[in-house]
């Protein structure tokens, strides 16, 4: 019987992330939470369950964007609600890493950059966006500061590809590369680049960007 | 009275509202939403090209009212730049619907084109972000301008100059942009038309600005591209290429890209926003002036160049919309998803060129979506597209939808896993400017199958 009231309520969860509904979420997280439910299994069987929901409409062209932004908004805020409920030692259970994200420097595009921070946001990551036109400085102090797992780059325009390998430079002149995965991404980006700037990891599209984050921390 | 340039760039720095770009954002997505809903805008994959009259004028309203509401966002200062009815309306008026670009005997006249008209589209030929070096710019690039059916060529600088990577906005940029175009110039000089009309598009605005020299550089007769950056947003680098070709005199190519599934939505917002861009390049591009042509680009954000139904029933729609209710001059790009060299590239760029001449617009292209390789095009892509929509004027909208129907079915399924194809070096005898054997046969193939389709290509 308690079994399976919990498993309504988480699929009534993913059903409000998949109608963006974030009262609805945080409402549902919260009963789950005061039910005793682990934690992880709220975020697998009902809020990732629900943007896998979203994620395969968005790829179907049925749902767009803003739907993905609206979904991830929602999931964010049930994830808070999770994240306040935890003791600081468990905290880091439920958050997949922290990306520092932007797109560099002269290159003012932002819509490949938005979609894969809602992906990111949607996996379960803490995402720091930096904006766009980012100089090298900016993505090493936010990720020293804010501890990042990850910096990620974006990039459209050829001429800014320099831009690129002036972070990871920067990051080895500082000593500091081996603190972080660089993923690098973007219409300008090919598979060959990264590898030529030794980034960690390259990604045609923002979609399977998210799916690269989790598994170069190792958290797949 | 018309609105002066000075006006706009004051409500861009000082006098626009202000607003954050997450919001702006959603403000075109939920006007779009409500545009798409209260017009009536229906995409219909089995029709390809719109042969809708109703609804292109439908969406050219819905268009005007989603950039009156909307405007044009500055990203430098976060202010919008909007305009009243009025001014919208004056400016629409005021676009002389014939230019002339470039000198000579290579000067072309370029004019407004209607739906279905048999007035031939001007091509703007090149290898559109192919990263030509160095070394093969001037070969490739007077293998475009030979072929004859190409009326003016598009540039863009080497990545690469003297051995030293280009980075944005500095100093090599500016070498790269300067040499890229003396050597455009020679180029079209040592194919015997020096006064054909050339198209810059270097990157920052300094760096389309050094091009401006009469004589070895980009003439008045000549332009350089003002960007959009999607949706709908400026900075004050495209604002300064603005104010300088005011200045200097030379023409202006205004883009604009929606990006189908980001924040315009799905095929109907996109569309809604590629007519809505029209006003952005009117008043901002400052097209009405008469020294200005537009260009719609479409940007899916999956995987695939803009010949998949979606994108070429936008751009077909759209085209209409403009064509239909003003006198503006536009070109629509043919991006591919697969590359030179290959059956794959020659069908998408007919289709796409077939989609967009007979909805009213000039070409411009070929763009490869995603470039992977140096010298990633050759003239023949060219020569290919000005075939192609030269044809393609004795058809109508509904012979134009039969054939690339057929087209699409030959290449849809692959556009996700395009061939690469290969580069000028690869495709090219690059000392005799002409085309190897392999590449001849597939351009023959291709071309018996389009005639076979129903296209009157002779």
């Amino acid at each position: 019987m308690y079994e399976k009231i919990a498993e309504e309520l988480l699929n009534r969860l993913a059903k409000a992330i998949t109608e963006y509904d974030a009262d609805s979420a945080s409402d549902l997280t919260i009963d789950l939470l005061s039910r005793g439910i682990d934690p992880k299994r709220i975020i697998n069987d009902g809020l990732s369950k629900g943007i896998q929901e979203v994620s395969d409409k968005f790829n179907r062209l049925e749902v767009f964007l803003p739907h993905m932004i609206f979904a991830a908004d929602a999931m964010q805020i049930a994830v808070h609600k999770i994240i306040e409920s935890l003791p600081p030692d468990r905290k880091h259970e439920v958050i997949l890493g922290k990306v520092v994200l932007g797109t560099v420097k002269g290159d003012i595009h932002d819509v490949g950059k938005n979609i894969f921070k809602t992906m990111l946001l949607a996996t379960g990551f803490e995402v720091y966006d930096l904006g766009v036109d980012v100089p090298t400085e900016y993505f090493i102090n936010r990720a020293e500061e804010i501890k990042a797992d990850i910096i990620a780059l974006s990039c459209l325009m050829t001429t800014c590809l320099i831009q690129l390998k002036e972070v990871i430079e920067d990051l080895v002149r500082l000593k500091i590369r081996n603190k972080y995965k660089v993923l690098v991404g973007g219409g300008a980006v090919t598979e060959t680049f990264a590898h030529k700037v030794a980034a960690d990891g390259y990604s045609l599209d923002a979609i399977a960007g998210a799916g690269l984050a989790k598994k170069i921390l190792g958290k797949e | 009275m018309s609105l002066s340039f000075t006006e706009i760039v004051d409500r861009a720095i000082n006098t626009g509202e202000k607003i954050e770009v997450k919001d702006f954002d959603m403000k075109v997505f939920r006007e779009t939403e409500r545009l798409k809903e209260k017009y009536s805008i229906k995409f219909n994959k089995e029709n390809t090209i719109n042969t809708n009259d109703d609804m292109a004028d439908r969406l050219f309203l819905a268009g005007k009212e989603f950039y009156k509401k909307i405007g044009t966002y500055v990203m430098d200062s976060k202010r919008i730049i909007k305009f009243t009815e009025k001014e919208i309306d004056e400016a629409l008026n005021e676009i002389p619907g014939i230019i002339w670009i470039g000198r000579g005997t290579d000067k072309r006249i370029m004019k407004h084109r209607g739906v279905g008209d048999q007035t031939l589209p001007i091509i703007q030929g090149g290898v559109i972000g192919g990263n030509a070096t160095e070394e093969y710019y001037i070969p490739l690039y007077q293998s475009i301008a030979q072929e004859q059916l190409v009326d003016s060529i598009y540039f863009d600088p080497p990545h690469v100059i003297e051995g030293r990577a280009v980075m944005h906005g500095s100093p090599l940029e500016i070498h790269s942009a300067r040499c890229a175009a003396m050597w455009a110039r020679e180029a079209i000089t040592r194919a015997g038309r020096p006064g054909m009309h050339l198209l810059g598009g270097a990157g920052s605005a300094v760096a389309d600005i050094s091009t401006c020299q009469e004589g070895i550089g980009i003439r008045p007769s000549d332009a350089i591209c003002a960007h959009t950056t999607s949706e709908l947003k400026i900075d004050y680098d495209s604002l300064n290429k603005i104010m300088h070709t005011l200045h200097y005199n030379c023409m202006r190519q205004v883009w604009w890209a929606p990006v189908i599934g980001g924040f315009a939505g799905g095929a109907e917002g996109s569309a809604i926003t590629a007519v809505g861009g029209l006003f952005h390049g009117l008043l901002v591009g400052q097209g009405a002036k008469g020294s200005a042509y537009f260009d719609l680009q479409v940007t899916p954000y999956y995987k695939a160049g803009a010949t998949d139904r979606l994108s070429l029933w936008i751009l077909s729609i759209a085209g209409q919309a403009i064509a239909r209710n003003t006198k503006a001059i536009l070109q629509g790009t043919v991006t591919t998803s697969a590359g030179p060299g290959t059956k794959m590239m020659l069908y998408e760029i007919g289709a796409s060129a077939i989609s967009q001449v007979v909805s009213g617009m000039h070409i411009f292209g070929v763009r490869i979506q995603k470039p992977t390789k140096e010298n990633h095009g050759t003239a023949m892509e060219s020569k290919w597209v000005a075939e192609v929509s030269r044809a393609a004027v004795n058809i109508n909208r509904n012979e134009g939808d039969a054939i690339v129907s057929k087209l699409l079915s030959n290449y849809e399924h692959n556009i996700k896993n395009a061939p690469e194809g290969g580069g000028f070096i690869e495709l090219y005898d690059t000392k005799r400017l002409t085309p190897y054997e392999d590449y001849l046969r597939i351009y023959e193939e291709v071309r018996r199958e389009i005639a076979d389709m129903g296209l009157p290509i002779n």
